[in-house]
């Protein structure tokens, strides 16, 4: 199943980071929102740590709702979805792979919107960068695991109702998705002050971390159980 | 080679809703074996192709695919599943490595890709994107896809649509050498390409499939 997701993976990330696909447009979304909420702080005015978290996430969220809907439009021009569910292997390999993309091109955007929140949000990154940056991965964990499954949703949901065309599909995982991710946002916002708050010490987060935690565990267990049916496309 | 049948198809009916679209197709098909389909549009053929690809769930009735572990299902409809940004021989690449190909020692992989292209012609656009390729190189491409495959059943639906003559002489050597490899191939179409060598059925609307005896079958 690894190697089938992985060699999946690969193609996809060929395909949308290699040769100017969904990337750029996730990207420029991303960076758009971080400019825009930067124009509401007055001059030399600083956005407090909580809300430039919480302006780093909605960019994140925005940016995973176009890379997964892109990752799974990309099996739906001229069959390819028949084709990878004859394939010898367990459905969820397709899972799996389209998780790993959007793991690695969520993590590609969030380099540009990090240090686009100090920039543009005026934060310093005072708090401790490692304990940050592995509680944003963490969370990324959360976010892929969970994308996966609902663009998937998203893309069949959208199939079925024969419109399929993005509008459709980032409705649909849009109205799916931020109920759900609503907790892993909530932890991934108080968290994301061990970044930017001064002397912010992760010691202060373990109710978060482990509602990061327990996040990922659920989309990743629901994502294993159900993505054989979710994507199943047998009438 | 193998007497029990690949597959076997035991009263098989589907319906969308209250609507019919075959019922009571009773079919074998053994290994090597060439079964051309033909009927009238709507009469359910790539609907059948479908279920037997497992594609389709049936409504009701039998289906037993007897393959061995690990074997392929090939299935060629009026889709090429190919990936138009990729290079042709990045669209084999990709497909034989996700379908757990094992390039035979003799050949490498890269061997066995650039033999798939030559087979089909089309060595010549190996760097070209897929994209690019006009219809019927296009479905040459996914033939060449498909064989890399090396698939215990083959399933084509209408593969001779958009090729012009050549295309479609070649097509019909690569089946007729699949099938001597031991592939059991269902093709559905309308013309009389394939005939020769092959057991012919047609699919009657609403009805099973009639088999032509091989002296009855008109020239």
């Amino acid at each position: 199943m690894l190697k089938g997701a992985l060699i999946l993976c690969r193609k996809d990330l060929a395909l949308l980071a290699g040769r100017g696909g969904g990337l750029v447009q996730a990207l420029l979304l991303g960076l758009l929102l971080i400019f825009i909420f930067s124009l509401t702080r007055g001059p030399g005015e600083a956005v407090s740590p909580q809300a430039a978290a919480a302006i780093f996430w909605i960019s994140s969220l925005f940016c995973q709702v176009l890379l997964f809907t892109a990752l799974y439009a990309l099996e739906e021009s001229d069959g390819q979805r028949q084709a990878l569910l004859l394939a010898p292997l367990p459905g969820q390999s397709v899972w799996l792979g389209k998780a790993l993309a959007g793991l690695t091109l969520l993590g590609l955007a969030q380099l540009v919107f990090l240090p686009a929140s100090v920039i543009f949000l005026g934060q310093g990154m005072s708090g401790s960068i490692p304990g940050g940056l592995a509680l944003i991965l963490l969370t990324d964990l959360g976010l892929a695991a969970l994308g996966s499954m609902l663009g998937a949703l998203a893309q069949g949901g959208a199939n079925q109702a024969g419109r399929n065309g993005p509008a459709a599909r980032e409705s649909l995982f849009s109205i799916l998705a931020f109920p759900l991710l609503l907790p892993l946002l909530l932890a991934g916002i108080r968290t994301g002050a061990a970044l930017f708050a001064p002397a912010a010490g992760l010691e202060d987060y373990g109710d978060w971390v482990r509602l990061i935690l327990a996040c990922d565990a659920v989309f990743s267990g629901a994502g294993l159980l159900l993505f054989g049916f979710i994507y199943d496309s047998r009438e | 080679m193998d007497a029990l049948p690949l597959l076997r198809l035991g009263h098989v009916a589907k319906f969308y809703g209250s609507r019919p679209i075959f019922r009571n197709v009773t079919l074998e098909l053994k290994a090597g074996e060439i079964l051309h389909l033909s009927g009238p549009n709507g009469s359910g053929k790539s609907t059948l192709l479908r279920v037997i690809a497992g594609l389709s769930r049936p409504s009701a009735g039998e289906l037993e695919l007897r393959l061995k572990s690990g074997a392929r299902i090939g299935y060629l409809a009026h889709q090429t599943a190919l990936y138009p940004q990729l290079t042709a021989k990045e669209n084999l690449l990709f497909w034989s490595r996700f379908y757990k190909v094992q390039p035979s020692a003799k050949k490498g992989l890269e061997e066995s890709l650039n033999d798939a292209l030559r087979r089909v012609g089309l060595e010549k656009l190996a760097q070209a994107t897929s994209g690019t390729l006009s219809r019927g190189q296009a479905q040459r491409l996914s033939l060449a896809r498909l064989l890399l495959l090396e698939p215990a059943l083959l399933l084509l639906d209408e593969p001779d649509s958009g090729l012009d003559e050549k295309a479609r002489e070649l097509m019909e050597r690569e089946i007729a050498a699949a099938a001597e490899r031991g592939a059991g191939v269902i093709r559905v179409g309308h013309g009389r390409e394939g005939v020769a060598k092959a057991r012919r059925a047609e699919l009657r609307p609403g009805q099973g499939l009639y088999f032509y005896e091989p002296a009855a079958a008109p020239c």
